[in-house]
């Protein structure tokens, strides 16, 4: 069979017989040269609330170029990409696609200019097929699913671009790096010159991620344009042209890869001093109260996430957790707990085994847990801040009798609750939704504490907060610390952690990759250990 | 081996009879069907049906014509499943809330609007009954022939409609387009597929489906409106679905189960027999409940089914 | 609390917004109702007129009201304490004719026990043939994953042909009529209104008011509650899911059943098929705008029964079929349905903080 090859570089254009289920075909990009802005956004702020997740950003991206897009949590890198893709639309800025001024509203904007993207949680059905997936919602020809044509231009963009892909697998089969196959040749199908990519290898493994990069190759080659969104340094470096530092909000730079350095990029991404607000204990000389040794666990999607990991908290400090999310920090609070199984290794708790251990056995030991997901998890909104506080003990004499809840203890309990952490409430009846982010926490904290425990756990405890009750939040933990409880911290925000913890630890790809003082803490090292170089030995610095 | 003749024929008789007693259920189940997969639970069937059954009584009173009759029971189920829409996909509502008003409105507004329509009378409106077809030169086979050709056209209708339905879903882009929406509405909506309209299409044929199935009661099996003609016949449906996995054929089959426990019973009735008929009548009930306890857990339901979409929700 | 405070309270409440709204919309059913009527040539204002006159205009109709509110009441709260507890259960009417059928072998059978012995009896076993009726669904749903709508609504039929099989055989009285043999006097409800038909069965619904209204302040109520708020928390905080289902449709059923003990006891004296005209099929309705509050299902099963009793005296001054009383609950419903929306709406008019 005769194929006539496009061999202008002109995006994806197919060849005339594979018009199957074709979306109309984007603006042709004969006008923009190799090495051109095929992508320029300017000024871009936009604001949620308060909180400005983009400010005055300027961001391009030139014709056949990897980009990589680099930034900590809450850095703006995904909203970023967002609004590129019709998601978000900004308040300040423009964006200018292939020459052309324009606003994208929604993706099928964004996809009628030929930005595609792929979402770091795949959009795929996994009973249907990967043809089904790819195809649907396309404006067709018929009536019909034409399944037989849609496969033949599926093959030949696989040839094309190197990815193996069967396009009459059922996607519940495939392994993740098959499924993300089949999301960029569904981006790819629809005829773009713009692929974003948002933290592309989050769940590939070594060898996936090789042949990811070949295949960003082949792609340029064939004249797209690649924007990856990434908080891992090697990624960055090995794959990208160019990169965009993101932090805070702000561009902080745009640097060509070959010019820079891991340990460049890292200072980009974190720098900042360290702010000394809380004086750090000396702890060394504490016994441990909660070691882990050598846990391995699984993620929800029967991944081994935590692995090998092994810490060690001890009595009266703070030791904060800091990293990218999604490396097994909530994992690890999970094993900790008692709400995920551990596969292999143990956890203990001033000495007892606490290694999958029913969860309400283990806060009787002693452990305390306020979750990131306090909505949900921590309490019920429906209820007053009263039947919150007891829903973990209503049993227990203290709170009802033999048939009746005691009332009366229960109001007491929640008045003292209210004075001693100053929550704003409109009255201890009320249902807790109507409550401020900041107040819930207390009340969720106060819970915790009123066990009076030798280990608390906090993941992401003061998300959202205000600044009063963020400040709030940070006493009380120093409170706890210097009464001798151990508070292991995990949180997304390394302010935090400089400004609070003892000691702190970095977490990647679910191992302990180094423990520190937060004293001898050096922030750019911190950066790269976060970004996944592992710490270097670093001679006599202080 | 030749049974007796007298028994050979009640038999025959009383599949033929299954057959009939299935359509009812199965126009309603494939309409449900339908629904599911784009992830609306209807649970305002029966409702719907019996709006079928009083539309298509007075269309074909009025006019004598049954088409118009069915026209009119698949408009009125209809308008009663773009109500259901509304409160699922557009106020997004609790979808179990809305579909146990949808039945009870249904219910009754079908009651009210029959004697508001006729009064009381001595002698209650009437219908003929919608006369069977032969097929020529089928029919006429021993055996098979009164069994399957020998019916009334919405049977042949209902029959197309397995095939139909199977094709539509699986072999459409629209049918694709449902699926995916009552998989996962997030990739939908990113590929510009518009979840809403999609979804209100889903529940309207539906409702038209059911509304047929309604109008069966009255224009074929008895000739009048009579309250809760269905007897549960939407409940049933709604089981079937989940017996045959949200896939036309094993509706089918379900269905057929359903037609020939009732037809059996009717049969032994009608042979004499001592058992209390109140049991067996209770069969057409326990069995989709058996079967449910059979499939234990494993349904295979459409991922998004009962959960309203909000674009921009993460 | 003093008086002044729970003045002030109810007082706020009514002005609240949550409580107003659904007031509001509910009343659009009426006109709905109005055009109805008006359509098919019913003068709307009489017809409304003799609705209110019927309920209120006599002691006789009066006392039928609260009769029907015994009723709506105890099935409205079986269904009520079942959906706080997000069981959905809709064969409360199957549970009722349980009951009514444990209600009235006691009848039947205890003749010479005094009388409040034989009515306290016969309340006992009502509750437990539907409670037991209800554990079925309960179980299935527990064990087998079997969803519980379904179950609990196709039981409805099982239950109406087994009450029927019954009164056609075992337990029918001699003569033509499929009814049970009269209770005796014992288990007879005495009438405490004279000239009307209204019995002490309404004390009884008060009494599981209450009875139901302290539940949700027990030990059991409160990890039922918490099933039915946030399956996820009350998990994670240890509680015993379970149980809860299984408590909770015991009881669901059991309040049906008394239902339907009351239905024989109080005014028939014998089990008959169609003893309910479809209470526990309301009382889906009742407990969804009741918002699963023992005090708010007792106001919409009064306000229904107001409605049912009224549409009884349109039917025989005016002709008015007396299914537009079930149409009208179930339009209510619909618009309470949509006022929702109207409620979101303003809710997120007034912006909260980020959380």
């Amino acid at each position: 069979m005769k194929r006539k090859f496009d061999r202008d570089n002109k995006g994806t254009s197919l060849p005339d017989d594979l018009n199957g289920n074709v979306q109309d075909k984007a603006k042709k990009l004969s006008s923009v040269g190799s090495g051109d802005p095929v992508l320029k956004m300017k000024g871009i702020t936009i604001k949620f609330g308060d909180v400005v997740a983009n400010n005055n950003v300027d961001f391009d991206l030139l014709k056949g170029e990897v980009h990589g897009l680099l930034g900590e949590n809450g850095a703006g890198k995904t909203t970023l990409m967002s609004i590129l893709y019709g998601l978000y639309q900004p308040n300040a800025g423009e964006i200018i696609v292939k020459g052309e001024k324009t606003t994208i509203k929604s993706p099928n904007d964004a996809m009628e200019l030929g930005i595609a993207m792929v979402h770091q949680h795949f959009l795929l059905t996994p009973p249907h097929s990967v043809t089904e997936n790819i195809i649907v919602g396309l404006k067709s020809r018929g009536l019909f699913l034409d399944l037989a044509i849609a496969e033949k231009k599926i093959l030949y963009l696989a040839e094309k671009y190197g990815l193996k892909i069967d396009p009459k697998a059922t996607i519940a089969d495939l392994a993740v790096g098959e499924q993300q196959r089949v999301e960029i040749v569904k981006a790819l199908y629809r005829d773009i010159d713009i692929l974003i990519l948002d933290e592309p290898t989050s769940m590939l493994t070594p060898q996936e991620e090789k042949a990811l990069f070949a295949t960003l190759q082949s792609m340029v080659k064939q004249g797209l344009s690649i924007i990856f969104i990434t908080h891992k340094l090697h990624e960055v470096m090995e794959a990208s042209n160019r990169v965009t530092v993101l932090r805070g909000g702000k561009v902080v730079g745009t640097v060509k890869t070959s010019d820079s350095s891991e340990s460049e990029l890292a200072k980009m991404m974190v720098g900042r001093s360290i702010i000394e607000s809380v004086e750090p204990k000396a702890s060394a000389k504490s016994p441990a109260i909660l070691q882990l040794k050598n846990v391995s666990a699984l993620n929800n999607a029967k991944v081994k996430f935590l692995k090998d990991l092994s810490l060690e908290l001890r009595k009266g400090e703070i030791l904060g957790i800091a990293g990218v999310d999604g490396n097994g920090q909530a994992e690890l609070a999970e094993v900790i707990a008692g709400l995920r199984k551990v596969q292999s290794g143990e956890i203990i708790m001033d000495n007892t085994a606490i290694t999958n251990a029913a969860p309400r056995k283990i806060r009787e030991w002693g452990l305390a847990y306020v979750p990131q997901d306090r909505l949900n998890t921590g309490l019920i909104l429906d209820y007053s801040i009263a039947e919150n506080l007891i829903l973990d003990r209503w049993y227990k004499d203290e709170y009802s009798g033999k048939i009746f809840l005691k009332q009366e203890k229960m109001k007491e309990f929640a008045e003292k609750v209210v004075t001693d952490f100053e929550v704003k409430t409109p009255g201890i009846n009320v249902p807790v939704s109507s409550l401020s982010g900041g107040n819930l926490q207390k009340v969720l904290m106060a819970r915790e504490l009123a066990r009076n425990p030798k280990v608390l756990v906090v993941h992401n405890p003061t998300r959202g907060l205000d600044i009063g009750a963020t400040e709030y939040i940070h006493k009380q933990l120093v409170k706890q610390r210097d009464n001798g409880v151990g508070v292991l911290m995990i949180s997304l925000d390394l302010d935090e952690i400089l400004t609070v913890c003892d000691r702190l630890a970095v977490i990647y790809e679910g191992k302990i990759v180094s423990v520190m003082d937060r004293r001898d803490a050096n922030v750019d090292d911190i950066g790269l250990m976060m970004g996944g170089k592992v710490a270097v030995a670093r001679e006599g610095k202080k | 081996m030749k049974l007796a003749g007298e028994t050979e024929a009640v038999i025959i008789g009383i599949i033929a009879s299954g057959i009939r007693l299935a359509t009812p259920v199965l126009f309603a189940g494939l309409g449900e069907k339908i629904a599911e997969r784009s992830g609306i639970l209807n649970l305002g069937i029966e409702g719907m049906m019996l709006m079928g059954a009083f539309g298509g009584f007075i269309g074909t009173y009025f006019t004598g014509n049954y088409v118009i009759g069915i026209l009119l029971a698949m408009a009125a189920a209809g308008i009663l499943a773009v109500l259901k829409g509304f409160l699922s996909i557009t106020i997004r509502t609790n979808q179990l809330a809305a579909g146990l008003a949808i039945w009870l409105l249904g219910t009754g507004l079908a009651a009210l609007l029959y004697r508001l329509t006729f009064g009381v009378r001595t002698a209650a409106p009437s219908v003929e009954l919608m006369p069977k077809i032969d097929i020529p030169g089928l029919s006429n086979l021993p055996g098979i022939g009164p069994i399957l050709f020998n019916h009334d056209p919405l049977v042949y209708i209902g029959f197309l409609l397995v095939p139909l339905t199977y094709i539509f879903i699986f072999k459409t882009n629209l049918g694709l387009k449902i699926r995916t929406v009552g998989e996962n509405p997030k990739q939908a909506d990113a590929l510009g597929v518009n979840v809403y309209k999609i979804r209100y299409l889903a529940v309207i044929i539906g409702g038209a489906l059911a509304g047929i199935g309604g109008a069966y009661y009255s224009l074929v099996q008895t000739g009048y409106f009579l309250e809760n003609v269905t007897g549960g016949a939407g409940w049933i449906a709604l089981a079937l679905v989940i017996f045959g996995r949200w896939k036309s054929q094993w509706i089918l089959v379900g269905a057929l189960i359903f037609g020939m426990v009732d037809a059996f019973q009717l049969g032994l009735q009608a042979l004499g027999t001592t058992l209390p008929y109140q049991f067996l009548l209770m069969l057409p009930y326990l069995i989709p409940i058996a079967v449910l306890v059979g499939l234990y857990k494993r349904t295979g339901a459409p991922a998004a089914l009962a959960t309203p979409y909000v674009r921009g929700e993460r | 609390m003093s008086v002044l405070d729970i003045v002030t309270q109810t007082r706020n409440k009514l002005r609240d917004v949550k409580l107003f709204v659904p007031f509001a919309s509910g009343s659009l059913a009426f006109v709905v109702g109005a055009i109805i009527l008006g359509a098919t040539g019913v003068d709307v204002g009489k017809a409304y007129t003799i609705m209110f006159e019927g309920a209120f205009g006599s002691a006789f109709g009066f006392g039928d009201v609260l009769l029907k509110t015994t009723s709506l009441l105890l099935t409205g709260l079986a269904v009520s304490v079942a959906f706080r507890c997000k069981q959905w259960n809709i064969g409360a009417e199957g549970q009722l004719y349980m009951g009514a059928l444990g209600g009235t072998l006691v009848g039947i059978s205890v003749v010479g026990l005094i009388p409040g012995l034989a009515i306290v009896l016969g309340i006992i076993l009502s509750f437990i043939f539907g409670a037991v009726f209800a554990l079925v669904p309960a179980v299935l749903k527990v064990k087998f994953g079997v969803n519980e709508v379904i179950s609990t609504v196709l039981l409805n039929f099982v239950a109406f042909l087994f009450i029927s099989f019954l009164l056609h055989g075992p337990i029918k009285a001699p003569g033509f009529n499929p009814y049970s043999p009269e209770i005796g006097d014992a288990s007879q409800m005495p009438i405490i209104f004279p000239g009307t038909r209204l019995h002490a069965g309404i004390l009884v619904a008060a009494l599981a008011t209450v009875g139901v209204y302290y539940l949700w302040k027990t030990k059991i109520g409160f990890e039922i509650k918490s099933v039915g708020a946030n399956i996820k928390a009350a998990r994670y905080a240890g509680m015993n899911i379970t149980k809860s289902v299984l408590v909770t449709l015991a009881i669901s059923g059991g309040l049906a059943g008394i239902a339907g003990g009351m239905l024989v006891s109080g005014v028939q004296h014998v089990l008959i098929e169609g003893i309910s005209p479809g209470y526990g099929f309301i009382a889906v309705i009742i407990a969804l705008l009741g918002r699963q509050h023992p005090i708010g299902v007792a106001i919409v099963a009064f306000f229904f029964s107001v409605l049912m009793t009224g549409s009884e005296t349109m039917y025989r001054s005016l002709g008015v079929p007396s299914a537009f009383s079930m149409t009208l609950q179930a339009l209510v419903l619909v618009f309470v349905l949509v006022g929702q929306l109207f409620v979101i709406w303003l809710g997120k008019r007034k912006v909260g903080g980020a959380r």
